[in-house]
């Protein structure tokens, strides 16, 4: 290679403005919110408050945050608490629903279930003597007894083609409370770029703990990764919000990227599939819609996930810790949201029967 | 239905003797049939052998040569001609390892959707009489995202397409199943990968290929492709690896007649046109009975054909007349499938069609192809003319020729159309553009370090990871060299343009297409006919700051022509060397092109004119250049010129030039125009890929300068090959010239079709005389 670094740099600036034009994703991802023109200015306005009110500290001194160290690197964690009250679905109520739902059955649909059930086949266990459909519904009661989630799952999602049938949610009253991990990330746009939070949230006592990994530069993404590996491993079951396809998979993106193992394979309760079923009469299905209806919590100074990478980089440069704020705020308020929404569905379940 | 000897031999005849005929046959090569050269492959699998039994096939010597080979462990690969069974000849040894590694995967990339469909067939074919599971699959744009995972899963040969690779490699991690056991990368047709789109490609595979180490794999690639000049340097540019080569083709082949047939016979007065000969033609064969299909070069001119063959049969043979259609994109998909089977099942005769009825969709055996124009490479040329007579029975191969440089070429030297192959296939590495963008892909695919050397080159790697460090785009980490810019830069990197500002095409309020700096000023200016999936539009307004363009679509029976004024500074001149009786350099240029105005022409005619505003585009490139002595100026004059001396040209008079200069003028000009259209016979390229410049004083030499560098920021190889290649280009150019003719130059010798100046000044004589100077061996005369 024989040219120069001015046609180099001249190169480059015109790959770096095709780059800003260029929009990773024709159509919204869920839980990837884009900022109007009002909300970017009034997102930049903050930033600037931020930046005045924050120049005299650190990222450790206002977070109260800890840096932790790993044979990876390093990174800020942040520890928050408070009040949360989860009771499940009742776990006979959920065996009925479960063992009721002939649909689970290949082969079986809504009309032939009616008619199933209307000549005395009422749950799989009555159907176990069917000459047609015993042998399949006696694999399927098989794998209730075993409470082998994963693949319950993978086999309502093929029943039904999707991950949200209402019998889904049955399948978490299989655990406690203390078993979930609520999870959440921030990142600098959507794939192939640095997670630079990571939320997980997690139930003790009748309380949420939020733990939040925080990059401070880039050279910290892999002991993050590390930490939320570490997390992840000790979680019986997932919840999230558009995780399946989001989240998940952009942790063991870059989780891959870092030469990193991937996350394990966990039962996974994708609340925005649910959310869309149960409550789909409300404006959106965002989680900031369902959070003002259900929960009746309002935030201030939110920041759309399109403005994190803004803020991300100001802090780079400046080391001023005030532009973090928002980001770290925003993802801990997400876990604490997601818990309930949680908490909600199931409390609507319990309330219904 | 296969033509019979016989009939061959009348047309033969017909076009040789018949007055309607044979003025403008100006050849026919008898290409002989030759018998099948088989071979046995030793200690094949029990299911493979069984296959080949079943299927009656006794293998040809370059599928049991391509077996060993790769048994060996060698990068293949494969240039037979078109039909000769390419696709079996990497099938048998990927199956091969399929079967014994129950893991093994394989990665098969095609250039077209109608080759991956194709392909689909015969894997699944091959499984199921094998009883080899391979799960065969498209992995492509079309690909519902529903099954895309299960095919990543399971899948242990999955064919896609260079575009889809470009998306999947930053997706590595979901692949490791597929790509830690990979064996084998075909890349069939692979001389699709060339030029422009063809160095993106070979930047592809670098990321392919560090992606593969990283999860443990080397497989092993095949590559099948047309006959090329340089097939062994063509395969290691594009992948970075070295290969064997098979090219003895062992199919048999009936005989084919190859017409070069030439309707501008008659430079002074030809009243007939390619698409009118092409009609007539294509009637006498269906009149005859044979299956024929008519390529042509655009769409419109498929539809003329059709009509025309369709009237000329109307009267004596109305119930052919019906079977003869026309085909191209832009029909819908069903009528399009509705055309192959009626074509496939006899009950359609003939043909017009554009490139859309592409490689790999079946319609059967054809006895005769006719060609309308040069398609611009003897491969393609030889591609097209294959499709009749793929197997072993008489065929008819028709080369309807254009006034055009290369068209005329082969009608008056046909034999060099049939000697060894010419045509170099170019790649280039070098390209400052391109090398950025994929290594910035790289960089969000995997941390880059200085192993990385080895797939990108060292000076390369350090020069460009230091310019997009310090632009913030890519960071060092204790991981490596990390990615931290806006957007994924698969996003913003094409593999078919060289990167740069895009502008956007709007009509009806929504994006036509997003195209380069230079392709939008050369093509989309106010005022342009633009085409756009064959439909016209005209360019209503063009808002250069914004990067906006507003076209309006139009049905208009006129386009348009850019008019533009280039200069060019010498950077840095990096190679020189002696050729005949010149110096000829080969350098880095600065290229200054303004484009000034525009020409509206319906036809050949010149119907308004405009003007245009734009600022100058500036780009780096390479190019190669050599100076004349101004005395040769004089000799000119001496020798041929005087006669002139009493009419100065409308030129001269707009330039102020004594008519002396103004002819010498005429002649560099008409050199370099020579010169650029005979290098795509030698340096596979379109004409637009290739600029020039001609002067009779240039502010760096000082001195008659003709200048040719490659039309591309950063270059792209042309002219680089074109240094090595530079006394038969010159020969070749001077003959093309001094053989035409015309009276004062014409499109087949000196005029260009593009040139930005509107073909003045033009000096047909001087032309020659410099032409044959320097195509002159050192100090003799030719």
């Amino acid at each position: 290679m024989d040219w120069d670094d001015n046609i180099l740099d001249s190169i480059i600036r015109d790959l770096a403005g095709n780059l800003d034009e260029a929009t990773d994703s024709e159509t919204p991802v869920p839980g990837f919110d884009t900022s109007s023109a009002p909300e970017r200015q009034l997102a930049l306005a903050l930033k600037q408050d931020l930046l005045e009110k924050y120049k005299d500290s650190t990222a450790i001194e206002v977070f109260d945050a800890q840096e932790i160290s790993n044979e990876y690197g390093k990174c800020l964690k942040i520890t928050d608490k408070q009040d949360i009250r989860l009771k499940l679905t009742d776990f006979d109520l959920a065996q009925e629903k479960l063992v009721n739902d002939l649909k689970l059955v290949s082969g079986i649909k809504e009309t032939r279930e009616k008619r199933l059930k209307s000549e005395g086949y009422k749950t799989l266990y009555h159907l176990l003597d069917h000459p047609v459909y015993g042998q399949e519904a006696g694999r399927v009661v098989d794998m209730l007894e075993k409470q082998d989630i994963e693949q319950i799952q993978l086999l309502i999602r093929q029943r039904y083609g999707a991950w949200s049938a209402e019998t889904a949610i049955y399948l978490s009253a299989y655990y406690k409370p203390e078993d979930f991990l609520f999870f959440d990330i921030e990142t600098m746009g959507l794939f192939h770029r640095a997670i630079i939070l990571f939320g997980f949230g997690y139930i003790r006592n009748g309380q949420i703990i939020v733990d939040q990994f925080l990059l401070t530069d880039y050279d910290d993404e892999p002991a993050a990764l590390y930490e939320a590996l570490k997390i992840t491993r000790q979680a019986k079951a997932l919840v999230s919000f558009n995780g399946r396809a989001f989240d998940y998979n952009y942790i063991n993106q870059r989780l891959a990227y870092n030469f990193l193992p991937p996350l394990p394979e966990l039962p996974h309760f994708d609340l925005l599939h649910f959310a869309r079923k149960r409550w789909g009469f409300l404006p959106d299905t965002r989680l900031k819609t369902l959070e003002r209806h259900l929960l009746d919590i309002e935030r201030s100074d939110d920041l759309p996930s399109d403005m994190v990478p803004v803020f991300f980089m100001e802090y780079l440069e400046t080391q001023n810790p005030g532009p973090l704020v928002p980001i770290v705020t925003h993802n801990r308020q997400d876990i604490v949201s997601l818990a309930k929404l949680f908490a909600e569905l199931h409390r609507q379940i319990n309330l219904e029967s | 239905m296969n033509a019979d000897p016989t009939i061959t031999e009348q047309i033969a005849g017909l076009l040789k003797n018949h007055k309607a005929f044979r003025r403008q046959t100006a050849h026919i090569e008898v290409i002989p049939a030759h018998k099948a050269k088989t071979c046995q492959i030793k200690n094949l699998s029990p299911a493979l052998e069984n296959y080949l039994k079943q299927k009656n096939i006794t293998p040809y010597l370059h599928q049991c040569q391509t077996t060993d080979l790769v048994r060996q462990g060698y990068h293949v690969i494969i240039t037979t001609s078109t039909a000769s069974g390419k696709t079996l000849a990497y099938n048998l040894p990927v199956f091969e390892t399929l079967e014994k590694d129950k893991q093994a995967t394989a990665l098969y990339i095609f250039p077209t959707k109608a080759l991956s469909n194709d392909q689909l067939r015969s894997l699944k074919e091959l499984q199921k009489i094998t009883g080899i599971t391979v799960n065969p699959a498209i992995y492509d744009g079309d690909t519902s995202s529903n099954i895309k995972s299960y095919i990543r899963s399971n899948s242990r040969i999955i064919i896609t397409n260079p575009f889809e690779l470009h998306q999947i490699l930053p997706w590595n991690y979901q692949w490791i199943r597929f790509f830690s056991n990979l064996k084998y990368v075909i890349l069939d047709e692979a001389h699709h990968y060339r030029g422009v789109y063809g160095s993106n490609v070979a930047y592809l595979l670098r990321r392919l290929r560090r992606l593969l180490e990283r999860y443990g794999s080397k497989p092993q690639f095949i590559l099948s492709s047309a006959t090329l000049a340089n097939p062994l340097e063509f395969a290691y540019k594009l992948t970075g690896l070295y290969f064997k080569l098979v090219d003895t083709d062992g199919s048999p082949r009936g005989r084919k007649m190859f017409v070069f047939y030439n309707p501008f016979f008659d430079p002074d007065e030809y009243q007939t046109s390619a698409t009118e000969e092409a009609s007539r033609l294509m009637a006498t064969f269906v009149a005859k009975g044979l299956k024929t299909i008519v390529f042509t070069q655009s769409r419109r001119m498929a539809e003329l054909v059709a009509r025309r063959g369709r009237e000329l049969l109307q009267k004596k043979y109305p119930g052919l007349a019906e079977r003869i259609t026309a085909y191209r994109a832009g029909y819908l998909p069903a009528e399009r499938r509705k055309i192959e089977t009626a074509l496939k099942q006899g009950d359609l005769l003939a043909v017009a069609s554009t490139n859309a009825l592409e490689l790999g969709i079946d319609i059967g055996d054809l006895d005769a192809v006719i060609i309308t124009g040069f398609p611009g490479t003897i491969m393609s040329t030889q591609q097209q003319a294959g499709r009749a007579g793929r197997r072993a029975t008489d065929s008819i191969a028709v080369l309807v020729a254009y006034h055009d440089k290369l068209d005329q070429y082969f009608m008056k030297y046909p034999q060099e159309f049939f000697a060894r192959p010419y045509e170099h296939a170019i790649i280039d590495t070098e390209n400052p553009y391109i090398a950025t963008g994929h290594i910035l892909c790289a960089a969000a695919e995997m941390p880059i370090n200085d192993k990385d050397r080895e797939f990108f080159g060292k000076k390369t790697l350090e020069n460009i990871t230091k310019s997009l460090e310090n632009n913030k785009l890519i960071k060092q980490t204790p991981r490596g060299l990390v990615y931290t810019g806006k957007t994924a830069p698969t996003q913003a990197v094409s593999l078919n343009s060289i990167s740069s500002e895009t502008y956007k095409v709007i009509s009806q309020g929504k994006v036509l297409e997003t195209m380069g700096r230079a392709h939008a000023f050369k093509e989309a200016h106010q005022g342009a006919v633009l085409l756009h999936q064959g439909e016209t539009y005209v360019v209503t307004k063009f808002d250069l700051e914004n990067r906006l363009i507003y076209a309006e679509k139009k049905n208009v029976d006129y386009y348009t022509q850019p008019l533009k004024t280039t200069s060019a500074r010498i950077l840095e001149q990096i190679r020189q060397r002696k050729a005949g009786n010149l110096t000829l350099y080969y350098g880095k240029l600065l290229v200054t092109e303004e484009f000034t105005g525009y020409k509206v022409k319906r036809g050949d005619q010149v119907i308004g004119y405009g003007t245009l505003e734009l600022p100058p585009l500036e780009f780096e490139t390479k190019g190669i250049w050599f100076t004349i002595d101004e005395k040769f100026s004089d000799e000119i004059w001496e020798k041929h010129a005087r006669k002139k001396a009493s009419i100065p040209s409308l030129s001269a008079a707009n330039m102020m030039l004594t008519p002396k200069t103004d002819i010498f003028a005429g002649g560099l000009h008409g050199t370099e125009h020579a010169l650029i259209g005979i290098m795509p016979f030698l340096v596979m390229a379109d004409r637009w890929d290739l600029g020039g410049l001609s002067t009779i004083n240039h502010p760096d030499t000082g001195m008659p300068t003709i200048f040719i560098y490659d039309g591309f920021p950063g270059g792209i190889g042309l002219t680089e090959k074109a240094f090595d290649l530079f006394e038969n280009i010159a020969k070749m150019a001077y003959r093309t010239v001094n053989d035409c003719q015309c009276a004062d130059g014409c499109p087949a010798c000196i005029m260009s079709p593009k040139c930005g100046s509107d073909n003045r000044p033009l000096d047909k004589q001087a032309s020659i005389m410099i032409l044959k100077h320097i195509s002159q061996e050192n100090g003799k005369n030719a």
